[in-house]
């Protein structure tokens, strides 16, 4: 049950990951898109110090919910998918 | 942004990345924090998209590859990612853009500016980069995905 709400959990993490990273596209340039797309650090920091501008504060908000809500699930061992260590 | 404005920094996006000192000071701390996670060996930012996928994405293994590349192993550096040292000099110019003073780094950050222009490197290595992700996915899919998972 954990391992299938983990699931869920990472598909809306990447949807957001890559509205934003689109959002970075249209309005900051297309190598920032793409470092954004890449690097997924990249694109939550500029987003969240961009997040007026860009007009994503309640996407950044639902991004960095997913995110501690996985951190969650992976601490509390429900991420039975798990692939191994891929650290970026 | 203004389509000009735009049009000035979209092919040089290092340079504005330098100049807002905000953001690399969140950058470089956030990268730092990164850092101590891995040499500790704890979980730090995880890619999604390999843990959903199971396809390691063009930056996976990049911060593997760069604190081995901080402890000297160049070796294994360049099996985990050949474009660690690349991303090494660009924090280390990132960490420098951040620490010194407006004064010092100004001049600095306008050459930078001028030669990303003039040259286009910042396109070259992102695109350099997404070659080499596609080279290592399509004729090691097997080896590479094991790489990563580590």
């Amino acid at each position: 049950m954990l391992g299938i709400l983990a699931l869920v959990v990472l598909v809306g993490m990447i949807i957001c990951q890559i509205i934003v990273a689109i959002k970075i596209f249209q309005n900051d340039g297309a190598l920032k898109g793409i470092l954004a797309l890449i690097c997924g650090l990249f694109g939550l920091i500029w987003g969240w110090m961009n997040a007026a501008r860009l007009g994503v504060k309640q996407l950044m908000l639902i991004w960095t919910v997913l995110i501690i809500i996985y951190c969650i699930l992976a601490a509390m061992g429900g991420v039975s998918f798990h692939l191994g260590a891929a650290t970026p | 942004m203004p389509p000009a404005m735009l049009s000035q920094t979209a092919f040089s996006p290092l340079a504005p990345i330098l100049r807002d000192r905000k953001f690399g000071v969140v950058l470089v701390g956030a990268l730092g924090v990164q850092g101590v996670l891995a040499l500790l060996g704890l979980p730090g930012w995880q890619c999604p998209f390999f843990r959903l996928t199971g396809v390691p994405c063009p930056g996976c293994g990049l911060t593997r590859a760069c604190m081995l590349l901080a402890r000297g192993d160049l070796q294994a550096s360049i099996r985990f990612h050949a474009f660690a040292p690349i991303f090494l000099v660009l924090i280390a110019i990132l960490i420098v853009g951040t620490l010194l003073p407006r004064s010092v780094t100004e001049p600095l950050i306008n050459k930078a500016e001028t030669l990303e222009r003039q040259t286009g490197i910042t396109i070259l290595i992102l695109g350099g980069l997404i070659l080499y992700w596609l080279a290592r996915l399509l004729l090691f899919p097997t080896a590479f995905a094991q790489l990563i998972r580590g």
